[in-house]
């Protein structure tokens, strides 16, 4: 009975994630595709070239509080405070980047690259790790070391985050000044990664502690 | 580890094979061979009686410490 309560909440865990790993990436990569393609069309039609900045927290400049929109439902004033905001500034076809420039964005490619690769890893230890579950096999120590790799996962997973993200936020604040708002630094580090990466890692000493007495007592007579 | 068990020998005394032992005392050969081998981490008080009664022995004659 408990292994398969075990073994349902195994594969709703899998379902779930992939689920997850669909929305955030899959979908988020289509709707960036068409938005790159669009942004693309314009710089063709109007002979500009652009750079994006992506997920900056934007803060108003001034205490003063002036409402810059409003609802079209019923006309009432609104106040739009933009967090995750994504940036697209456009530059004339001989607009040359300087060296610093260029050298920073390589860096920030290669922080996202390895993002990239890191996620992957991770989502591939995860399902074997699932489909291991599956199979009961619960107290294994290649199910010990494998926990232990997503939980380091999740860490550099999230210096690298915080990385890029500081990255961008230098590049956007050097490159442009926003008439009502501020390019804030507050939320560069991605304690989300971190805290979770921690929790697995402590998880997986319990489940360390247990396999150690597992195998004790599958060697008392 | 310096519990030693002596299960052998008391098997060797008995003339009595592992299987014969392992049907007596209800433990399957291979536990049986686990615990001769001494590579047992701990023995269950119902199992050692067990033993002790088909080998018709003392638990001394089974385990012994040796420092």
């Amino acid at each position: 009975m408990r292994m398969k309560r075990f073994k349902i909440l195994s594969t709703l865990l899998l379902v779930s994630f992939l689920i997850a790993v669909f929305q955030s990436t899959v979908m988020s990569f289509v709707e960036g595709f068409n938005l790159g393609y669009g942004i693309a069309s314009f710089e063709l039609e109007n002979h500009v070239q652009s750079e994006t900045f992506t997920y900056l927290d934007l803060k108003p400049k001034t205490d003063d509080i002036t409402p810059n929109t409003h609802n079209i439902k019923d006309s009432t004033a609104l106040f739009l405070i933009p967090t995750k905001a994504s940036v697209v500034a456009f530059y004339p076809e001989t607009h040359q980047k300087s060296v610093a420039e260029i050298a920073i964005s390589v860096v920030n490619g290669l922080l996202n690259l390895g993002i990239l690769v890191c996620f992957v890893y991770v989502l591939v230890i995860f399902i074997k790790i699932v489909l291991s579950f599956r199979r009961s096999e619960v107290f294994e120590d290649i199910n010990i070391k494998r926990i232990n790799i997503i939980g380091i996962g999740f860490l550099v997973l999230g210096a690298l985050s915080s990385a890029w993200q500081g990255l961008s936020i230098f590049m956007a604040r050097q490159a442009i000044e926003l008439t009502d708002y501020t390019i804030s630094y507050a939320n560069i580090i991605d304690w989300d990664d971190i805290v979770m990466g921690l929790i697995i890692l402590l998880m997986n000493e319990v489940l360390r502690l247990a396999t150690g007495y597992k195998k004790e007592q599958d060697l008392t007579i | 580890m310096s519990i030693i068990v002596n299960l052998d020998v008391m098997m060797a005394k008995r003339k009595m094979s592992l299987n014969e032992l392992s049907e007596k005392v209800d433990v399957t050969p291979a536990n049986l061979s686990i615990l001769k081998t001494g590579k047992a981490k701990a023995i269950r008080f119902s199992t050692l009686e067990a033993i002790c009664e088909a080998l018709d022995c003392q638990p001394g004659d089974i385990l012994e410490y040796e420092k």
